[in-house]
């Protein structure tokens, strides 16, 4: 499906990145699944080569994970620019009161949908024109139904710090950072694996969430094994940065539970798709930015 | 395991090779026109009572020249005149698929006591059986020749084969040592007579005189390259900016033996890029490390260069040699870095994933036929 995004993903992120590259960055599994493609084809060295990896194939996703820059938010012009490049490209924003504004599905066909969903930082509290709340950021004043919102992502924090910037096709992309992206899929991770534990959701529920987490698990350890040279050295200017962010803690709170607790929870669910030494080393990257911060 | 031991094992087996079963036997005292002979043995074959005598020569040595040997005096003694006509038989400790294949082509047989032989009488038999593994290993060497210090004496005959202007022969003992400390290896004038003695009997070198020569170079680089394990007692991963400044650090520390590896030395002989990190033998990890102006990196892909604690001492042997040319075909002295000898990244080649094998493939048509590429 990853391939199939192709299409649907370029004309957007182009008109989008038009209105600023610097303040957009493909996160998620798809931003994953780029620049795996972009480094399948480059000699550039990464902390583990694919040569290595025991399952180099990318998961499979529908979500374009997009975070938008807050000034691309706060520029009312921009902001409304990004939902006509939505509309252009076939997405309606969802229905949904919890997703307004800030998902967008697009039909492929009967049984097909593409989700895009907008994320933003936390905001300063004195960037002038935003406005946030727990689920949201979105412009202030309003713009109804002529703007788009980004949904509240605590842990993109740092996420505008030294991105990875790549070309495919002619068409420029950016990416988080290995640090960034790490305390994304490690909250992910721990919010899925505490909602799994939950007795009280119904057991579908219950298996969904476990599988989710799962998923958050493994992009962690593709975040890291993918990790460039000049990122490497990047992740030490970037660790005190945000060290003393809340979502920081966070990642830093689920790394120590998943790698060190005595169910080896991270172990069980990805140490599978690593040699052994590979899933050491990954457990040592994320451990220095981790332990010593 | 000495004549005697080996003959009362032999005796009590009753069985020569399945099926052919030991009738009778009889010790040699009294055979004067037996000379070479050991045992008389009467064999019969129980299917239909055909009987076989051989003269049998105990050879409790199994090296290949040890084999060698027996096979042409048992030849021999069984073509000598006699009443009896007599079929030759071997009997060792192991025989291995290749001396089977010896007395095979020799038209003699040879049993072992590892449940190994072949039993030839042309025109009426033939039995082989081969796979069982040597439980007397000391039976075939008279010391590791391939390893270690003592590879140091192969090594020095094949850079030899390998040199368009020398030849794989030396004068006497005292030379071999020579050549070995020229090219930078440490060994003693005992450690380089045991290694000859124990690469004749494999008749790999052969001596006339004093003058010692080798005949089977390629069946020494493939005991070289099966031999190789080198022992790596500690590992390292640097970051540096300035590799060449670096080397020339290392080769100004005394006391410190160093040498690019093999595997990293390949696109010196051989159109391939080997990627980073450099592998560089050490003989001290720490005197390294405090010599050289670089950053601990704990991602090993990451490394500029890998730091191998190793007393192995074919890493660091003939490595000092090594210049390029330039496009005038004028040397260029590469700042003292000790790249490996071709034999040495060959041999880590060998050893090495299937595209450095395939790489290796390349690099052995130089070692042997006299090179033409510009390192000396």
């Amino acid at each position: 499906m990853s391939n199939d995004l192709w299409p649907h993903f370029r004309p957007l992120w182009q008109d989008i990145s038009s209105l600023g590259q610097s303040k957009c960055l493909v996160a998620g599994g798809y931003g994953l699944y780029l620049k795996q493609q972009f480094l399948l084809s480059q000699q550039e060295r990464i902390v583990i080569p694919f040569g290595q990896w025991l399952d180099a194939t990318p998961r499979a996703t529908r979500d374009l994970d997009l975070v938008l820059g807050l000034d691309l938010i706060a520029d009312e012009a921009q902001n409304t620019a990004v939902l006509a490049a939505l509309e252009n490209q076939g997405f309606a924003v969802s229905e949904k009161p919890h997703d307004k504004r800030w998902k967008f599905l697009k039909s492929i066909d009967a049984n097909q949908l593409i989700i895009a969903e907008l994320h933003s930082p936390t905001p300063d509290d004195e960037v002038e024109h935003l406005a946030s709340d727990r689920v949201r950021v979105k412009h202030k004043p309003s713009l109804g139904d002529d703007g788009v919102h980004g949904r509240h992502n605590h842990e993109a924090v740092g996420g505008d710090l030294r991105p990875f910037r790549f070309t495919i096709d002619e068409v420029n992309i950016t990416v988080p950072n290995p640090v960034t992206w790490s305390v994304m899929k490690l909250v992910a991770a721990g919010d899925y694996r505490d909602r799994s534990a939950e007795t009280t959701r119904p057991s579908e529920n219950r298996q969904f969430a476990r599988n989710q987490a799962s998923k958050h698990a493994n992009d962690v350890c593709r975040a890291i094994a993918m990790m460039t040279i000049d990122e490497g050295d990047s992740a030490g200017d970037i660790v005190p940065a945000i060290a003393d962010s809340e979502p920081f803690k966070r990642a830093q709170a689920y790394f120590e539970a998943f790698f060190f607790a005595e169910d080896r929870w991270m172990e069980a669910v990805a140490g599978a798709n690593w040699q052994a030494d590979d899933f050491q080393l990954i457990q040592d990257v994320l451990s220095s930015w981790y332990t010593t911060a | 395991m000495d004549t005697q031991l080996l003959q009362s094992q032999f005796l009590d087996s009753g069985v020569l090779l399945d099926p052919l079963r030991v009738e009778a036997t009889a010790i040699s005292p009294g055979w004067g026109t037996y000379r070479g002979a050991d045992l008389r043995v009467e064999a019969i074959l129980p299917s239909d009572g055909q009987r076989f005598v051989f003269a049998a020569a105990l050879q409790p040595r199994s090296t290949p020249k040890a084999i060698h040997q027996a096979i042409m005096e048992i030849r021999f003694c069984c073509q000598q005149e006699r009443d009896e006509p007599l079929l030759p038989l071997i009997v060792s400790p192991y025989l291995s698929a290749e001396r089977l294949n010896e007395l095979e082509e020799a038209g003699v047989s040879g049993v072992d006591l590892c449940g190994n032989g072949v039993i030839t009488i042309p025109g009426r038999l033939l039995i082989y059986r081969t796979g069982n593994s040597n439980s007397y290993p000391d039976s075939r060497t008279v010391s590791a020749p391939f390893r270690g210090k003592s590879s140091l004496v192969g090594r020095v005959f094949l850079s030899h084969a390998a040199n368009p202007d020398g030849a794989a022969k030396f004068d006497s003992l005292g030379d071999v040592r020579d050549a070995i400390l020229e090219k930078g290896g440490m060994i003693s004038m005992s450690q380089v007579s045991k290694a000859v003695s124990a690469l004749e009997e494999e008749r790999i070198l052969n001596t006339r005189g004093r003058s010692i020569f080798l005949v089977e170079p390629d069946q020494l680089l493939t005991e070289l390259a099966s031999a190789w394990r080198p022992s790596i007692k500690r590992k390292l991963n640097l970051r540096v900016t300035d590799w060449e400044q670096q080397a020339e650090r290392l080769s100004a520390v005394p006391d410190l033996d160093w040498a690019v590896t093999g595997e990293s030395s390949v696109s010196k002989y051989a159109a391939f890029s080997q990627g980073k990190p450099i592998r560089i033998a050490v003989s001290s990890l720490s005197l390294a490390r405090e010599n050289l102006d670089a950053k601990d990196e704990s991602i090993p892909n990451f490394a500029d260069i890998e730091l191998l604690e190793t007393s192995e001492s074919g890493f660091y042997f003939d490595t000092k040699h090594v210049v390029t040319r330039n496009l005038f075909d004028q040397p260029i002295d590469e700042i003292g870095t000790h790249w490996a000898s071709a034999l040495q990244t060959w041999i880590e080649l060998v050893n090495g994933d299937p595209r450095q094998q395939e790489v290796a493939g390349e690099i052995r048509d130089k070692l042997i036929i006299a090179p033409d590429y510009s390192l000396t």
